[in-house]
């Protein structure tokens, strides 16, 4: 193995690791007289370790990252990998830190569980560090697998085993087209890297087209964007809350990083414009019909669920002036626009799907059902419509500068119809959000609703409001964000 | 004094949020200290915002804050005024009826204010645009918590409404600073009309309507006040007199600073259009008017008239016009302020806002009738009564001096549009005397003879807004006098970027007349 490629797989390893020792935690107990219950409370501490020797990893890592270095495994070790790696490493040990109160009521299977939210990492942290189709697809199998470990054996609610369900199936929808894309890409150009792919495309290849088409509908489909959403939207509306919110924030990395890989592999070799349209009108359906869609929907956990498809949406929008760029290089500025896009949403992302476990409701509870949580929890009330307005990108978050620099990118690339959209569509998004608002504030608490509601718990609670004040620490010093992914794309 | 002259561009909207964000993290105290400690601040950002006026009127004011430019002069001097002393007003006003969530209260309106006078003073155009859409949540907040049974539908409807508008307008700039390759955050009018320039000429009426939505939302002006009618009736009265005093005259400081000098050449294209729009808008307004009985919705009608007015007033850019829409605005805020108090201090003793069932008020409570009549005549236009001299300016203004207007308009249209107004006024003005007489009538038909008199302290309470009013309805003329140097620039840019000839720069004399003095 090269050097390169035991760097690029660091990250995958130190969350197998981490893994394997929960499932060692669960196993152990009884042989050796141990009680299993002291045996758990340790889960959290190994998956918090993890997820901090992966930030530490990418953070040493950094320096020599300048330079990205790619393995003949369709590895690449480059800044915005590490920065991928990272927020997924953030999002891992977020979630699960959330998802401890709720694990604690498991009686079996809480090893694997922890197990589960590692192997997700591992497979994500994989999926975000190559420019390779076969090692893509090999990572979301293993992505698959644990994220239905996750979901099915919902305690929460009773969408759970929908959730798993329906993520298997759009996961076996994606892998077929992915794997039809492979075949394509193998045959045009010898190759399943996307660079390859670029200069299939280039050439005017017949069949690299439909390959790089059909690549498209994969990241669409990971990214949940719309007319691809609806399996996205399942499982960040019927999985346990912080999976939801790992899964949902995870995927958002993934798939704009892979398309960001896409983009310089085929804006490298000159390609034709079939990206940035393809790209563009997915964005332009996304962004207005994901917040219409969720204007209709009656349970709030699937109105937010279409609202975490938003930042996917914005990614697409600032990648498609990405892929007008002409030199040979994605526009830088599109490109950061991306990131950004990408960095606020799944931060917003993972914070909105905690939020909206806060009032212990039932996950099929609708916008009745939620009337008067201001009253009762103004703060927190207010917190989750603060994170709900970073999805949606409305001014005042993090996620209307991203919405701002993705508009400024496509009027550079002379797209104005879809950078208007992009800023436009804001309202759009807010209007669920004001409804919710108007639900949460101005009605009174059903007099249905038990006095003797359980509180939030306290790690949930606390990593949400720490969500929360991330995107809005973002927001007043964008300058750090902006940093972060200038020097990610140097 | 010499803290507040130099950084009291920022202190007003600082000092009125750092209060808010202060009883924000304040520990439990009761009501009244909470109500005691806003009215301090609202009233100290007052006193503040009026010497900050007073210097303004003399020579612009500018300040450079975290590299945001805030200026001030004579004509968003006024407005900022206006804004500031409404505060206390409004806080005082729906205070009796708020028992719970007092701090919330407090803080919203305080916020209201903040960030609604930041709006105002902001020079970046994009930062001015985000700063309004955020000074609108908290004006929401406040009827969606503290409004009547049908504040969500409302809510939901104004709010949507204002977000869609404000969203398109953002787009649009963002747009046009991209054109001019400058920073979004640092792109000034100047960089916006660079930006349209080198856009296709027949986008210019789409950019300016997009840009001047914002304004005229906020301004209720002819379709864009689809909102008004329901907000004002399910709004409690502190929300009702923010949105009369600080949203409208923010939507007037959009309109004529960020809009027309922005896209001028897309007023030209949309001219016809917009006085069509514009002479129904006040027709029909006026003609509802006359039909009213509901006091707040026959308030909402007759600032939709102002509104209406002084928007088409900015885009049919006669400078004396611009200025005139400036006093409207102003004085209209004051005037409504006064009638919104009153019909809040009758509904607290009558329990009803329906004329018919006031009948006999005039006898009971004159006080209560006399406020009301002076505050409903002012909106509704009668001269010397607060908000109707600044109309009547107005409507002498519309044919004066029309520098870019005439260039696309026969001036018969210009007369048209003066006779309109003058007729809307008129048939308001009928509407209101209408309302008024039923309340003058003897109580024959709904007695309410065991009503407490009106204390000394509730005469005081009401004649703030009224004694605020009337220096409204008085100073109009001063104000527009003032703002006449602004606007007449603001017009002369506007016909220099839509490359209008204007007629020569006619000096005025101290009435606003253009007859040529004697120098």
């Amino acid at each position: 193995m090269t050097p390169t490629t035991v760097a690029a797989l660091t990250p995958a390893g130190i969350w197998l690791v981490a893994a394997l020792v929960c499932l060692g935690l669960e196993a152990a107990g009884t042989p050796v007289g141990w009680r299993k219950r002291s045996t758990r409370t340790h889960l959290p501490w190994v998956i918090g370790l993890a997820a901090l020797a992966v930030l530490a990893h990418a953070v040493l890592r950094w320096g020599d990252a300048a330079s990205a270095a790619t393995s003949a495994q369709g590895l690449i070790v480059d800044r915005t990998g590490l920065l991928g790696s990272g927020v997924i490493a953030l999002l891992v040990g977020a979630v699960h830190l959330a998802a401890t109160p709720s694990l604690a009521a498991i009686d079996e299977e809480r090893g694997e569980m922890s197990a589960g939210f590692a192997m997700v990492g591992a497979a994500l942290s994989v999926a975000c560090g190559t420019v390779d189709l076969l090692v893509l697809a090999a990572a979301l199998v293993v992505a698959t697998g644990a994220q239905s470990l996750l979901c099915a054996p919902d305690r929460e609610g009773p969408h759970g085993i929908e959730a798993a369900t329906k993520g298997i199936v759009g996961a076996g929808v994606l892998l077929v087209v992915l794997a039809l894309a492979v075949v394509f890409a193998w045959v045009c150009t010898g190759s399943t890297a996307f660079a390859g792919l670029g200069r299939a495309l280039a050439i005017g290849a017949p069949g690299a087209a439909f390959a790089a088409a059909m690549i498209v509908v994969v990241l669409a489909l990971i990214l949940g964007a719309v007319p691809f959403q609806q399996s996205y939207v399942d499982v960040a509306h019927g999985a346990s809350t912080s999976s939801a919110g790992l899964l949902a924030g995870g995927m958002l990395v993934v798939g704009v990083l892979e398309a960001v890989r896409l983009l310089d592999g085929v804006v490298a070799t000159g390609a034709d414009q079939m990206l940035a349209r393809s790209f563009a009108v997915i964005a332009a359906l996304t962004l207005v019909g994901a917040p219409v869609a969720s204007l209709d929907q009656s349970r709030i956990g699937r109105v937010v669920a279409y609202l975490a498809v938003l930042p996917g949406g914005v990614a697409l929008a600032a990648l498609a002036a990405g892929a007008l760029s002409t030199g040979g290089t994605a526009d830088a500025g599109a490109v950061r626009a991306a990131l950004m896009a990408v960095l606020s949403g799944g931060l917003g992302c993972a914070a909105a799907l905690l939020g909206v476990a806060l009032p212990r409701l039932d996950p099929s509870s609708t916008w009745e059902d939620w009337s008067g949580f201001g009253r009762t929890r103004p703060v927190m009330a207010a917190f989750l419509v603060y994170a709900l307005g970073t999805l949606a990108g409305v001014p005042g978050t993090i996620g209307f500068t991203a919405r701002l620099e993705a508009a400024r990118a496509l009027f550079a690339a002379r797209v104005d119809w879809l950078g208007l959209v992009v800023v436009a569509s804001a309202a759009l998004g807010a209007a669920p959000i004001v409804r919710l608002a108007l639900f949460l504030f101005a009605k009174d608490v059903p007099s249905t609703r038990a006095k003797d509601q359980p509180a939030p718990g306290g790690l949930l609670l606390g990593t949400f409001a720490a969500l929360v004040i991330a995107c809005g620490l973002l927001e007043v010093w964008p300058g750090l964000l902006d940093e972060l992914v200038q020097q990610a794309r140097r | 004094m010499a803290l507040i002259d130099t950084w009291g561009l920022a202190l007003v909207p600082l000092l009125l949020v750092g209060g808010a964000l202060f009883m924000l993290v304040m520990p439990g105290v009761d009501r009244l200290a909470l109500r005691h400690v806003g009215m301090t601040v609202s009233v100290a950002a007052a006193l503040v915002g009026l010497r900050l006026a007073w210097l303004a009127s003399e020579a612009p004011r500018t300040l450079a804050l975290f590299g945001a430019e805030l200026r001030l002069d004579a004509l968003n001097g006024p407005m900022v005024v206006m804004a500031c002393v409404s505060l206390p007003v409004a806080l005082r006003a729906g205070a009796p009826r708020v028992f719970e969530r007092t701090q919330f209260y407090v803080v919203t309106v305080l916020f209201c204010g903040g960030l609604g006078t930041a709006a105002l003073v902001v020079a970046a155009p994009i930062v001015k645009l985000v700063i309004a859409t955020l000074a609108a949540v908290p004006l929401f907040a406040l009827v969606s918590l503290f409004g009547g049974p049908q504040r969500g539908s409302s809510t939901m409807k104004a709010a949507v409404l204002w977000l869609l508008v404000d969203a398109a307008a953002m787009a649009v700039a963002v747009l046009l600073a991209a054109r001019a390759h400058v920073a979004v955050a640092s792109a000034s009018v100047d960089d916006l009309a660079t930006g349209a320039a080198v856009q296709p000429p027949g986008q210019a009426s789409l950019l300016f309507l997009a840009l001047a939505a914002p304004g005229l939302v906020r301004l209720a002006a002819g379709p864009f006040s689809v909102w008004l009618s329901d907000f004002l009736e399910q709004a409690p009265v502190s929300a009702a007199v923010i949105a009369c005093a600080t949203a409208a005259p923010l939507g007037l400081e959009l309109l004529a600073r960020v809009a027309l000098p922005a896209v001028p050449s897309g007023v030209l294209a949309l001219l016809p259009v917009i006085l069509l729009v514009g002479v129904l808008a006040l027709g029909v307004s006026a003609m509802l008017a006359l039909a009213e009985r509901e006091l707040r919705r026959l308030i909402a009608q007759l600032v939709h008239l102002a509104g209406a007015a002084a928007a088409l007033a900015v885009m049919t850019l006669g400078s004396g016009a611009i200025a005139a829409a400036v006093g409207l605005v102003v004085a209209s805020a004051g005037s409504a302020m006064l009638a919104l108090c009153t019909v809040e201090a009758i509904e607290r003793r009558y329990e009803t806002r329906d004329c018919v069932e006031l009948i006999g008020l005039g006898h009971q409570t004159p006080l209560l009738a006399t406020l009301l009549a002076a505050g409903l005549f002012g909106l509704g236009g009668v001269p010397l009564v607060g908000a109707g001299t600044a109309l009547w300016l107005l409507a002498a203004a519309l044919g004066d001096g029309p520098a870019f207007a005439a260039a696309a308009l026969p001036g018969s249209w210009l007369l048209a549009l003066q006779i309109v107004v003058v007729a809307a006024t008129a048939l308001a003005s009928i509407g209101v005397a209408t309302a008024l007489r039923r309340l003058l009538l003897p109580a024959v038909r709904h007695g309410h003879k065991h009503l407490e008199r009106v204390t000394a302290a509730q005469t005081l309470r009401l004649l703030v807004p009224a004694l605020i009013a009337l220096i409204a309805g008085l100073g109009a003329p001063v104000v527009v006098l003032q703002a006449r140097p602004i606007a007449d620039q603001i017009a002369r840019v506007a016909a220099a970027r839509a490359a209008v000839q204007p007629p020569p720069a006619e000096p005025f004399d101290e009435l606003g007349n253009d007859d040529e003095v004697e120098r």
